[in-house]
């Protein structure tokens, strides 16, 4: 009996470590030489489709910005227009006429030129169809004709920058889009070509919808030859799995890492944390009611729902009280871990021309005492047994909805502090989590009183000087703010075209926005990237501040190469080798087994 | 097992997936006006096309016509098209089918097996040190959360020691062949040791509450007084008549075991139904939810009806009924 | 007449000392005997280990939670002004350190008692009520109205829960009643069945074809016989539902859908991975509430474990 156990037991070690020879084997891909050289980058945005025209997230615009070239594209000093298919745009002297050249060097992924007919048709087609995220780059009805192959012209029907804006536009091949020309935009939106024909310096070759998505190099762009031969975009489901994914070697570059996260990976010694100085601006957004009076004219047919919004909200000094009752460097020490700055104007101060700094002392600062003084001095001295102030003209309680954005930007735990500090001036603010889905069914028929959200925005701050006019009514806007101060100086700044003269009315717009308050600009976020150190030859966009990648430009990747000479990281998908795994496997299930039947028989022994 | 048995049964099985469908067809029907929600990432639509689209989906449509088709379209696999990507749901759900069925098959064959197996000993060797021992750890182990536990798996293995990766169901390097098997296979290990350790615990008390009762009962006792050896005793009579109430348990609980996969293929990024599900409806994108309602229901309904025709087929009590 | 006490079949209590000169009042003989009954089933059900610690265990939670606002002020669970820094490790001061806003975890932990138990306990009366309600209806008129009841029960069952659980979380939002709603919703069913192949069985027996025989009402049948007999088997499910009951909530406010601004041992949970505790190590901010979660259902379970064991002679050791 004991020889045949021990010999037994012999047998299944033989196998475990023949299993994890054959393992090790088996489980390696190609050899080294073989293998392209490719960047890992983690993020957990996955991309939306392959169609251009449902590109909305920052995953679908990288992609944009590597498989397809615009008219113009972004310095890397300070985002500011330079050419990239076109060589130079000249305005008639009413600037409603654009003629520009058309580099005639530049061939479509599959071989064929690009020359200005293949622009004049991706514009025409925008236009004609008003294909949603695009369409508001080519303002006053624009037509687009090529003469020949090297010229494009832009007739608008009144007089515009819109060129030099630049228009965010991939440039598609008319050869393979052509047909869609006398389609609907549900088939437009629907066609998904794989792989995507553009002009750019990568080429999407590949997705596993919720895995990864794959963009292989393509040789001789505008932009010259990557040394990397592809990159793979790796989705993951939480920011812990791709830290985690980062620090095993599986990806090389971990795309907004959360501020807690960040702080973990400072000690690691591969890993080199980058933070990006904010483009964009998290706010406490009104609602000023008015959507079902303008959904006729957006939607058709009357709304299934009225708009809610509290009456005191439309109160300038409700406002102010809150405004002043909000400690934006405590929103952006704690619920940002310190990675944020206090915000002033809705215009980031990356965007360094167009952002006007509010002096400090012209701040509203953080005062609960000049709150409730406000908010006495106003009017609102009646409470309710709760002590929650009574709106003397409604009656009502200042009981405000607020909807908080469960997968926004620190947006739930920034409403819990200002709940908390609401509490102190006598309003109640009734936090209702939601996803941002969710959050976009209540913008649509104004049943909320606040929202805490975020905007990003253009390097140029035409769209987001947009967002508080009344025109966008359940179009951009968050709460049909609707001001004839805003709207005039709007206008004014959109027709005045010497840049040194829009800039005093743009700072005019600020100012005015800040007094009149449609919003509370909280605080402007830092964007953390990490990134292993094994590879070099990252390039900021914008040079001062800027991130390597999803920014505005492809240095990086074209850049980018490994410090190591043979550099693979992602060899086996992370992990231990294959191999080894497997002999520590079986002999742990050999062992297992062997000490079941083991007891077993020891078992019939005993009744033996 | 009687004709007479196997066609009840059947017949149930149908009327409870009608109602599934009843139910489904109402209650996603509430949610909204299907074209609004088809259209509102489309900014521009003008009212012809909207027309064409009503048409299209059938809403003017009287309400029984509605569910007859409704009916029809989805026995075809036809769920319609997603309303964030416009590809038809029937493609998402395939591609994300297969890593479900392999992450919950093979975690509920294991922990099946290895439950049953310890229950057996446990409560043949009642109060012995394993029995207590295992009674504990599987009680233990029922208690955890299989998202905390999965967590905590992902500190050690991942983050202590390195073994595994990440998340995910494969490695991007492109392998191919038996290579391409053992990706997966690191790939699985984790989220399948979760999945199958939460349920592992529930089999094995289960398993051990049924052989005791079983053990209790007379039949058992006979045989031992007429001299039949232990072993005989546990493997032709006590084991096969306590094995059927537990396979029937396992057949029953497809549906949390389903519904733990939601979670843990949260926790490692695993492409699964379950993650489809979570995106589908963080982004209130109700054909793909509610393909994946009838698609589960309709699992867990067959998995029922299996255990009710497998109870049928071992229980001789019901042989004759 | 009366000539020996009637003990419900389920409760075979073994043997015990025979009653003083018996009250001649019905309603005295009632009380006399539910209370030898429950006597009697506390003396077996003291004989299992299990059931003790589970006991003891819960009534250590229990006590925690009542007692938690007496340990715990308002002012430390606040988000403005907490006592401590953010992301301390454990001291002195802060036993198990501080979240990411700096509030004591310890803090968090034992104020979480109170949520997690109400959402267990709530949801389980919840399910109890329906299941019971709608097992005892069909099980007991059958016919017509119980094909009706048990298909609505199958459908319940066989609807995979955690989807159901979320659709309901995002439609109707995120607050701790939904939470309860929730979770009640998705139990019910299989309480229901439970109950119904026991109010089956209870039916049939002599006493009950007896009362019937007598001309007793429905109501009458149901309240005074099927109930308190199937009330063994109810018990025994409730206690198992309160355990499983405080996993579901735990599962979903893993997924990011219970009420962010509650406080539960699952929220403190997701507070922490959301905060990056997992790759920042911060150990004593995720183990401590899995911990205590796993304890309370660990308790519960072994309390039904041992319930199931006094309940059913034939598994009770000999």
């Amino acid at each position: 009996m004991r020889g045949m156990r021990r010999a037994s037991l012999a047998l299944g070690v033989a196998t475990a470590v023949v299993l994890g020879l054959a393992g090790s084997v088996f489980g390696q891909s190609a050899s080294p030489d073989e293998k392209p050289l490719t960047f890992h980058v983690g993020t957990t945005e996955d991309i939306n489709s392959v169609n251009p025209f449902k590109a909305f997230n920052t995953s679908d615009y990288e992609v944009l910005l590597l498989n397809y070239n615009m008219l113009d594209g972004f310095s890397a000093e300070d985002l500011s227009p330079v050419p990239e298919l076109t060589t130079g745009c000249e305005a008639s002297s009413d600037h409603m006429t654009w003629t520009c050249e058309i580099r005639d060097d530049v061939t479509w992924q599959d071989g064929k030129p690009l020359t200005a007919e293949d622009i004049a048709f991706t514009y025409t087609l925008i236009v004609d169809k008003q294909l949603g995220y695009f369409v508001d780059y080519l303002p006053f009805d624009p037509t687009f004709e090529a003469p020949d192959a090297t010229t494009l012209i832009w007739k608008a029907q009144e007089p515009t920058l819109a060129p030099t804006v630049p228009p965010y536009i991939p440039i598609l091949p008319e050869h393979i889009w052509g047909k869609f020309a006398t389609k609907s935009v549900k088939e437009i939106e629907g066609f998904e070509p794989m792989p995507l024909i553009g002009s750019g310096p990568f080429q999407l070759t590949e997705w596993k919808p919720g895995q990864f998505w794959r963009m292989e190099a393509v040789p001789d762009s505008i932009f010259g030859t990557s040394t990397i031969d592809e990159i793979v975009y790796h989705v993951y489901g939480n920011e812990e799995a791709m830290v985690q994914a980062l620090k095993s070697g599986e990806i090389d570059f971990a795309y907004d890492v959360p501020p807690t996260l960040g702080k973990s990976l400072e000690g690691e010694k591969n890993i080199k944390v980058l933070r990006k100085a904010a483009d964009y601006h998290t706010n406490l957004a009104f609602n000023f009611g008015g959507q079902s009076k303008a959904y006729p004219s957006v939607y058709g047919g009357q709304p299934e729902k009225k708009e809610t919004n509290h009456p005191a909200i439309r109160d300038h000094a409700v406002r102010l009280a809150i405004a002043h009752a909000i400690d934006k460097q405590a929103l952006a020490d704690t619920v940002f871990q310190g990675a944020a700055i206090p915000a002033d104007t809705f215009i980031s101060p990356d965007k360094a021309f167009w952002h006007l700094d509010i002096p400090a002392n012209e701040e509203y600062d953080f005062n609960i005492d000049e709150a409730n003084q406000i908010l006495d001095d106003a009017g609102y001295t009646k409470r309710t047994a709760d002590g929650i102030r009574i709106d003397p003209k409604s009656g009502k309680p200042l009981s405000f909805d607020i909807i908080t954005i469960t997968n926004c930007c620190e947006s739930v735990k920034s409403g819990e502090l200002m709940a908390g500090w609401m509490d102190e001036i006598g309003i109640k603010f009734n936090l209702r989590p939601v996803t941002d889905t969710k959050a976009g069914v209540d913008w649509k028929y104004g049943t909320f009183d606040a929202y805490v959200w975020d905007w990003g925005g253009d390097p140029d701050p035409d769209f987001n000087m947009s967002l508080y006019t009344t025109d966008q009514c359940l179009g951009w806007s968050d709460g049909c703010f609707s001001s004839p101060t805003l709207d005039k100086l709007y206008e004014e700044q959109r027709r005045t075209f010497d840049r040194k003269a829009r800039q005093a009315i743009v700072y005019d717009f600020e100012r005015a926005h800040y007094e009149e308050i449609p919003e509370i600009a909280l605080v402007y976020p830092e964007v953390l990237y990490a990134y292993s150190t094994d590879w070099e030859g990252w390039v900021n966009s914008p040079t001062k501040g800027g991130g390597p990648i999803f920014a505005w430009r492809v240095d990086s990747y074209m850049n980018l190469k490994p410090v190591v000479a043979g550099g693979n990281s992602g060899a086996d998908g992370g992990g231990m080798s294959t191999g080894l795994l497997i002999a520590i496997g079986a002999i742990a299930v050999i062992v297992v087994v062997a000490f079941v039947v083991m007891g077993r028989r020891r078992s019939e022994e005993d009744e033996a | 097992m009687s004709r007479r048995y196997l066609l009840r049964h059947v017949l149930h099985a149908v009327g409870t997936l009608l109602f599934v469908l009843a139910f489904n067809f109402i209650l996603f029907r509430e949610i909204g006006d299907p074209v609004e929600l088809l259209t509102h990432s489309t900014l521009h639509l003008d009212p012809s096309e909207k027309a064409a689209l009503r048409e299209e989906l059938g809403i003017d449509d009287p309400l029984p016509a509605q569910f007859v088709n409704y009916v029809g379209d989805s026995l075809r696999g036809e769920f319609g098209y997603s309303f964030i990507t416009g590809r038809p749901v029937i493609e998402s759900v395939a591609e994300k089918i297969w890593p479900t069925i392999l992450l919950v098959g093979t975690s509920t064959i294991l922990s099946t097996l290895f439950g049953v197996l310890i229950g057996i000993r446990g409560a043949w060797r009642r109060g012995s040190a394993f029995d207590t021992g295992s009674l504990l750890g599987s009680l233990t182990l029922y208690s955890m959360p299989e998202g905390w536990l999965g967590m905590l798996l992902l500190i050690l293995f991942v983050g202590i020691l390195g073994w595994f990766p990440a998340g995910g169901i494969e490695s991007t390097d492109r392998l191919t062949g038996f290579a391409h098997v053992l990706d997966v296979a690191k790939h699985l290990f984790l989220p399948c040791l979760t999945l199958t350790l939460g349920y592992l615990g529930e089999f094995a008390i289960i398993m051990r509450s049924s052989l005791l009762e079983v053990m209790g009962e007379d039949f058992i006792q006979t045989a031992r007084a007429k001299g039949v050896r232990d072993k005989e005793v546990r493997r032709r009579h006590a084991v096969p008549n306590a094995l059927l109430p537990t396979f029937t348990l396992t057949f029953y609980s497809i549906g949390f075991i389903l519904g733990g996969a939601v979670i843990v293929e949260q926790v490692f990024s695993w492409p699964g139904l379950g993650q489809l599900t979570y995106a589908a409806i963080e982004s209130l994108d109700y054909p793909v939810i509610q393909a994946v309602f009838l698609l589960s229901s309709a699992a867990v309904i067959l998995f029922n009806l299996l255990a009710d025709v497998l109870y049928g087929y071992l229980d001789p009590r019901v042989k004759e009924a | 007449m009366i000539t020996t006490p009637h003990q419900p079949d389920d409760l075979t209590v073994g043997t015990e000392a025979a009653p003083p000169s018996a009250p001649s009042d019905p309603k005295k003989i009632k009380w006399l005997r539910r209370r030898r009954a429950l006597t009697g089933f506390w003396r077996v059900y003291r004989r299992s280990g299990m059931g003790m610690v589970g006991l003891w265990l819960l009534g250590l939670f229990v006590i925690l939670a009542l007692a938690a606002p007496l340990l715990v002020g308002k002012e430390d669970i606040r988000v403005n002004n907490p006592p401590g820094t953010p992301f301390e490790s454990p001291s002195l001061s802060f036993p198990l350190g501080t979240d990411d806003f700096g509030r004591s975890i310890l803090d968090l932990v034992i104020y979480g008692s109170r949520v997690s138990l109400l959402v267990g306990f709530a949801a389980t009366v919840m399910t109890m009520t329906v299941g019971t309600a709608v097992g005892i209806t069909g099980g007991y008129f059958g016919g017509k109205t119980d094909t009706v009841m048990n298909a609505f029960t199958n459908w319940f069952l066989v609807i995979p829960w955690i989807p159901l659980a979320i659709v309901l979380a995002s439609i109707l939002g995120q607050s701790l009643f939904n939470t309860i709603l929730v979770i009640g919703v998705t139990s019910w069913a299989g309480t229901a069945r439970l109950v119904r192949a026991d109010t089956l069985s209870v039916k049939e027996r002599p006493y009950v074809e007896r009362a019937r025989a007598l001309g007793a009402s429905n109501w009458h049948l149901i309240s005074r016989h099927i109930l308190p007999n199937v009330m063994p088997v109810i018990f025994a499910n409730t206690v198992l539902t309160v355990a499983l009951s405080i996993l579901a909530e735990t599962t979903l406010a893993l997924l990011g859908l219970g009420d962010p601004s509650s406080i539960s041992w699952g929220i403190v949970i997701f507070d922490a991975f959301d905060a990056g505790a997992l790759s920042a190590d911060l150990w004593w901010w995720l183990i401590p509430p899995g911990v205590c979660i796993c304890l309370v259902t660990l308790a519960f379970t072994m309390c039904g474990y041992a319930l199931d064991e006094v309940l059913n002679p034939k598994i009770r050791e000999r």
